[in-house]
């Protein structure tokens, strides 16, 4: 059998103001005829730029130093540009990472994707637009017509997604490039597209290049995979091998760093579970933000309040972990921020048994005590101050500080999140993304808070970066009996290490829970199933089938009825779920499922 | 800032900035103190002379030494353009910022305000200022000034807006921050990229303005050696002796065109997107 695509000995240089720098450095890598071939690594591996040397696309500073690109046996570099433009889009198409800069904005969905099938076909008027519809209503956009009407920003990001997916197959190309396609989206919609390319691949047999950096969705997708480090293949196999029997100790160790609640090594930091009254409680949270509606001839329209959050109840445990999942929209952010007191809410919060209602009553003493580490640390630290004066202001204002305590203490906790005090004087942008989060989490941590809010921390890191900043978390967890509320959509990651999950959906906690072991027996909300069954890990991912939902996450601006699932939810029973709104009740030793299902019948699904 | 001149002289544009503006420092430091010839002194014998040895740039209507006129009056000149787009720029910036961060209502009346400044063109506005408190040079860096702060004003607000919503900001209320540290510590660095680059660009305006208004008789007065004001007075012989005009015109160019220059290659440099 020939290849359908070769790469022989690929070398890429990138011209930098710092000097050459190798970003490719021989790379072979092969792709059969509807094969299924991912790339896998972190961040600086080089697999993007090798989806674009394929391309023969490079960035303007990047030039091939030696090797071969053959699609078909036709050597790509020595094609002129006019043929080069022909065959991308035609012979091999791409998709990228952010269907939302993918998109014009100001022209319809449909003209774009007709547009892509134009130039490629030379089809036009009726037969143009049969096609387009075709493909728009195979890539799982049920109301195609509608849909080529409209325009980018009234799709949501998994269909816009599809939309691109379409039109980079209606051409019929036999080759698919996808660079990190599911990357920017919630979990289960990358569930259900990758369940949608695994389907087209099948009926259409296109070849697809699969570029990842998450190897769950890599043992899903692909048949064979490489691992790439520092711009090198470092392995290469079938996806089972490199599952089940890795070779390269990097290959292993990346691996390991995967949250797996099945292969709890022992290494997990749960800590004990905390005593009677808890360090922190939450009544009956509600947060509502003014949303403008369009109304009258000129869209004048008054400000309509809309709940973000509401009816949320939540304890965290002295020295506990407390997990709060669930995707964008779920309104986790939000009860953050209003935690912290970034927010105007209503309800109550109450710290070591103080209740404080309303914003205004967060004071001083409870802001040194309640600290929050925000998800990327490029936003959260200034790039315009030092470090020491980054990680050393809250105690500052404090107050009663002197300057020399205040150095000794960044200095001790500088060294507790294993920074160099060389670093002292340096600013943020000289700093990996690692270390950024360390700077964060040292800010965090010098006023010895009771309780600090992780949100969502590690989700911008490489998986063995995330390892790291876990087993730091856990680290100081059991030095100073802290406690965490984690927010995050990695249920993986948050089994393994919480002494409580809270299940969030559409503003609404549907399901609170105590763990002792990452198993998650029944009773448990649906919602709770799929999130679990849309992110397997690599080694479960191989075997098990995904789990996809449809739909969207309902309309703020008319919040259903019933069950905020009902739409989505694979265990709905009826048209009952439309019209009851289920309430919070525990089931069994369960805090609360908040599902209309008979708690007799959840008792009996499997454990996850 | 080392670390900002050699970028700049990496960037094709900063370079060629750096070079003009560095002419205009030697200028302003030693223009004034290296004339050949006195400035002021009268020569009878050699009146509007063209370039000759003795006289590179010629002599003026009363045989005065162009080239030492245009030498002396760079100090002025630059140190006019320089002095006003600073003044104009920290007043806009500080109004800008405060403005943005705080919003609401005292940001809507203070935008509209400057608003209306913007709507009025700068020469303008500048002149009716210098006409209303008096005629001279301190008036008239004053009015130039004014005149610039609205739209530094407008640059810095933008930013301020875009700053205010970042997590250090948020992280900064969170832990219950002064509004003071806030405003000066983790926002105004940030701002301080874009109204740089605006404000040396600015300078380049400035000048031109500070040469106009001269020109027009509402900046420097004679006998003192300005370059609007040289312009201005040679304007009678300009068909006989066009260098009177001339050199002391390309004296502006090169000093406004090397500001220009040199903001648009900080404009590069200072934006950390393109930042390695």
């Amino acid at each position: 059998m020939t290849d359908l695509l070769t790469v022989e000995n690929l070398t890429v240089d990138f011209e930098t103001g710092d000097g050459t720098v190798r970003a490719l450095d021989n790379v072979d890598i092969r792709v059969g005829p509807g094969e299924a071939v991912a790339i896998v690594g972190e961040s600086g591996s080089g697999k993007s730029t090798l989806a674009y040397a394929i391309l023969q696309y490079l960035a303007q500073n990047g030039r091939k130093v030696a090797g071969t690109v053959r699609l078909e046996g036709r050597d790509l570099s020595r094609l002129t540009r006019p043929e080069l433009h022909m065959l991308r889009g035609a012979e091999m198409s791409v998709v990228s990472q952010d269907p939302a800069t993918s998109f014009n904005p100001t022209l319809s969905v449909g003209r774009q994707v007709e547009e892509a099938i134009r130039v490629h076909t030379r089809l036009s008027g009726t037969a143009l637009r049969v096609r387009a519809l075709e493909f728009l209503r195979k890539v799982g956009l049920p109301d195609a017509e509608t849909m080529m009407d409209k325009y980018p920003h009234q799709l949501s990001g998994g269909e816009k997604q599809r939309a691109l997916i379409a039109a980079a197959i209606a051409t019929g190309p036999k080759l698919l490039i996808m660079d990190e396609p599911t990357t920017a989206l919630d979990v289960t919609t990358a569930a259900a597209l990758v369940a949608l390319l695994k389907d087209l691949k099948r009926s259409l047999g296109v070849a697809i290049l699969y570029i990842t950096h998450d190897l769950g969705i890599m043992a899903q997708i692909a048949d064979r995979a490489y691992v790439m480090k520092q711009g090198a293949v470092v392995e290469e196999g079938t996806v089972e091998q490199i599952v089940t029997a890795p070779r390269h100790p990097y290959t292993q160790r990346l691996l390991a760093s995967v949250p797996d609640p099945e292969a709890a090594d022992g290494a997990e930091h749960r800590s004990a579970a905390g005593g009677d009254t808890p360090l922190l409680e939450v009544r009956d949270l509600k947060v509502s933000y003014p949303m403008r509606v369009k109304s009258g001839p000129f869209h004048w329209g008054a400000s309509r309040l809309v709940q973000a959050v509401h009816n949320i109840n939540l304890k965290v445990g002295r020295g506990e972990t407390v997990g709060l999942i669930g995707e964008s929209g779920s309104g986790k952010s939000t009860i953050a921020r209003a935690l912290v007191g970034l927010n105007a809410f209503n309800g109550e919060i109450a710290l070591e048994g103080n209740f404080r209602h309303g914003r205004e009553a967060l004071d001083a003493a409870y802001r040194r005590d309640v600290q929050m580490i925000f998800q990327h640390p490029d936003l959260s630290l200034n790039p315009r101050i030092r470090i020491a004066e980054l990680i050393g202001r809250p105690l500052k204002l404090q107050g009663g500080v002197s300057r020399t305590e205040i150095n000794a203490k960044v200095a001790e906790i500088m060294r507790l999140v294993q920074l160099s005090p060389d670093l002292l004087n340096r600013f943020t942008y000289q700093l990996s993304g690692g270390q950024k989060q360390r700077v964060a989490i040292a800010r965090a941590f010098i006023t010895r808070p009771k309780l600090v809010i992780c949100d969502e921390i590690t989700s911008g890191l490489d998986v063995t970066v995330q390892k790291s900043i876990m087993e730091l978390l856990g680290s100081l967890q059991s030095q100073f009996g802290t406690s965490y509320l984690f927010i995050t959509h990695d249920i993986n990651l948050i089994r393994s290490v919480a002494n409580r999950i809270y299940t969030m959906y559409f503003g609404e906690i549907v399901e609170g829970r105590i763990l002792e072991n990452p198993s998650l027996p029944a009773p448990y909300h649906p919602y709770t199933e799929v999130l679990v069954k849309s992110a397997l890990p690599p080694r479960r991912a191989l075997t098990g089938s995904i789990e996809t939902i449809k739909g969207e996450l309902p309309s703020r601006l008319s919040p259903p009825r019933g069950c905020v699932f009902a739409s989505r939810c694979p265990r709905r029973i009826g048209p009952v779920c439309d019209q009851t709104a289920p309430d919070l009740l525990p089931r069994g030793e369960q805090i609360g499922i908040r599902c209309l299902i008979e708690t007799a019948e959840l008792r009996r699904l499997p454990t996850l | 800032m080392i670390r900002i001149i050699t970028r700049l002289w990496s960037h094709p544009i900063g370079r060629l900035g750096l070079i003009a503006v560095g002419f205009n420092l030697l200028l302003f430091i030693f223009g004034p103190m290296l004339p050949p010839y006195d400035p002021e002194a009268f020569g009878f014998t050699a009146r509007l002379t063209g370039s000759s040895l003795a006289h590179p740039f010629g002599t003026d209507e009363f045989g005065r030494d162009v080239l030492s006129r245009v030498m002396v009056g760079s100090r002025n000149t630059i140190g006019f353009g320089v002095l006003s787009t600073l003044i104009g720029t920290t007043v806009g910036a500080a109004i800008g910022i405060v403005s943005g961060y705080f919003g609401g209502l005292f940001d809507e009346i203070v935008m509209r305000f400057a608003d209306a400044f913007v709507a009025i063109p700068n020469l303008l506005l500048s002149m009716l200022i210098v006409i209303a408190i008096g005629v001279s040079t301190g008036n008239a860096i004053l009015a130039i000034a004014v005149s610039f702060a609205p739209s530094i004003a407008r640059v810095a607000r933008s930013t301020t807006l875009t700053i205010r919503q970042t997590d250090y900001v948020k992280a900064a209320e969170a832990r219950g921050d002064s509004t003071g540290y806030i405003v000066l510590r983790e926002i105004a660095p940030n701002v301080m990229a874009p109204v740089i680059v605006e404000g040396t660009i600015r300078i380049s305006f400035a000048i031109m303005l500070g040469a106009t208004l001269s020109y027009l008789g509402l900046g420097a007065q004679p006998p003192a050696s300005d370059w609007g004001l040289l312009i201005s007075e040679a304007r009678q012989y300009m068909l006989r002796a066009p260098w009177l005009v001339a050199w002391p015109g390309l004296a502006i160019a090169v000093v406004s065109i090397g500001f220009n220059l040199l903001g648009d290659g900080l404009r590069d440099v200072l934006n950390p997107r393109v930042r390695d």
